[in-house]
């Protein structure tokens, strides 16, 4: 025999379970990985370890454009560091980066999201090692600016400013958080990823 | 309990990230706020996509016809010119390398812009990268193309300074469904740097939250999970009717 239920005893059964299942397909939607990239390809903590060929914290110690072709029609300009701790790569005194725009004689290049750089600057850099518009794994996501905490150099973002953008793009967002890492931890946690590759990390 | 949280999930879907537009600007840092934004002295510039085979050539007359459908003053117009040269016209290219530059790296398209140390824009090309999915999705090429013909009007990534730019065109990562057209917030920096009357420029500052997705949010972008919330509400009413 069924047992006939009364309706408000029933709606009060039903209400959790598709309120939840409601719930829990937004939550999925929302938290699901997006799209393949269109304009950049996105990079994660694990990608940007796996992919890089050079890895290393340095000071930038020159920034200098130069035409990139002979007839004069494309500008590039050449980063270079030293200062430098190797993560991955074999170890010199100093390295050169070259990057897509720059200025000379007062015309001035860009390629939007080619990061800009400043001498003096100090950065954790994940890079390939060719002529690319931009090296940099993920074209401006390998890039981390180190800046002085109160406790010691930390980590923060691919922009200037310490913001999210940039953290967030290492790892899952929520890891993160844009906070800055203290740069020693940040680094083991990469000798770490360099040494046993595996995903999701940090 | 479970009302305050579909509440507190509708809200929190409905409304988004707040967003801004950002502009390429003389010193090359989109968040150096203070500082001029590049533009077309014309307010317009041809476009040249003869180099285009099908059907990418009018994927690519869509793209800046749909920007044009959308501005108030700004135009793109068909032009004619060669690639990687300073003619004033904005080619869209195809190719294994970028204008006189090395390999694009992890790039899918560019866009290379040169202007004058004033801001004024004397030329910008752009480039599809020749062997990535882009080219085999229609659509997904068309938003590439619009979200590259913002770049030559003078808009930078929207999510350059730390915002999300979440749904709108000029998100630099893009996730999510593809984008018919330009969105609000692309439209306003637009409009920002070209206002409907008087010279192109403008100290290129952004009020915050002037164009942010509360105000005026994007067509398809901003609440993007508005209809999960819809369909919620839906098996939530059906919830109480008892089936």
């Amino acid at each position: 025999m069924v047992e006939a239920v009364p309706p408000r005893l029933s709606a009060r059964r039903t209400r959790p379970r598709w309120a939840v299942a409601a719930l829990a397909f937004v939550a999925v939607v929302l938290l699901a990985p997006g799209a393949p990239a269109t304009i950049v390809v996105a990079k994660d903590f694990a990608a940007l370890c796996a992919e890089a060929d050079l890895v290393f914290v340095g000071t930038v110690t020159g920034v200098q454009s130069r035409w990139s072709d002979p007839s004069k029609q494309a500008i590039e300009t050449v980063v270079t560091f030293g200062d430098l701790t190797w993560l991955r790569g074999a170890p010199r005194a100093s390295v050169a980066l070259t990057f897509g725009g720059g200025e000379i004689d007062g015309l001035h290049e860009v390629v939007a999201g080619v990061p800009q750089f400043k001498a003096g600057e100090r950065r954790v850099i994940f890079a390939h090692d060719g002529n690319f518009v931009s090296p940099l794994v993920g074209f401006d996501q390998g890039a981390f600016s180190v800046v002085d905490g109160a406790d010691g150099p930390v980590v923060i973002g691919t922009t200037a400013a310490p913001v999210a953008s940039g953290a967030l793009r290492l790892g899952t967002p929520d890891n993160t958080g844009g906070q800055p890492v203290p740069l020693d931890a940040f680094l083991d946690t990469v000798r770490r990823q360099l040494a046993s590759p595996s995903a999701g990390a940090p | 309990m479970i009302r305050r949280l579909l509440i507190v999930a509708a809200l929190f879907t409905s409304a988004g990230g707040a967003q801004a537009y950002e502009l390429l600007r003389v010193n090359h840092d989109p968040c150096a706020r203070n500082d001029q934004n590049l533009f077309w002295s014309a307010a317009t510039v041809p476009v040249s996509v003869g180099t285009l085979g099908d059907p990418y050539q009018g994927l690519a007359v869509e793209a800046w016809q749909r920007w044009n459908m959308s501005l108030a003053r700004f135009r793109f117009s068909a032009g004619s010119g060669a690639p990687c040269t300073r003619d004033g016209v904005a080619t869209i290219a195809i190719a294994d390398q970028p204008c006189g530059l090395a390999a694009f790296g992890d790039a899918l398209a560019i866009t290379r812009s040169v202007w004058n140390g004033d801001g004024t824009l004397v030329d910008a090309d752009v480039t599809f990268k020749s062997d990535t999915f882009v080219l085999d999705d229609d659509d997904r090429f068309r938003q590439v193309a619009m979200h590259e013909l913002g770049h030559v009007l003078g808009l930078d990534h929207s999510d350059a300074c730390g915002r999300s730019g979440d749904g709108t065109l000029m998100k630099a990562v893009l996730s999510g469904p593809v984008l018919e057209a330009p969105q609000a917030d692309d439209i306003d920096g637009a409009d920002f740097i070209y206002p409907g009357s008087g010279s192109g420029g403008g100290d290129g500052s952004v009020p915050e939250g002037a164009n942010s997705c509360a105000i005026a949010p994007p067509r398809d972008g901003c609440p993007v999970a508005a209809p999960f919330v819809v369909m919620a509400a839906l098996l939530w009413r059906r919830a109480r009717r008892g089936n």
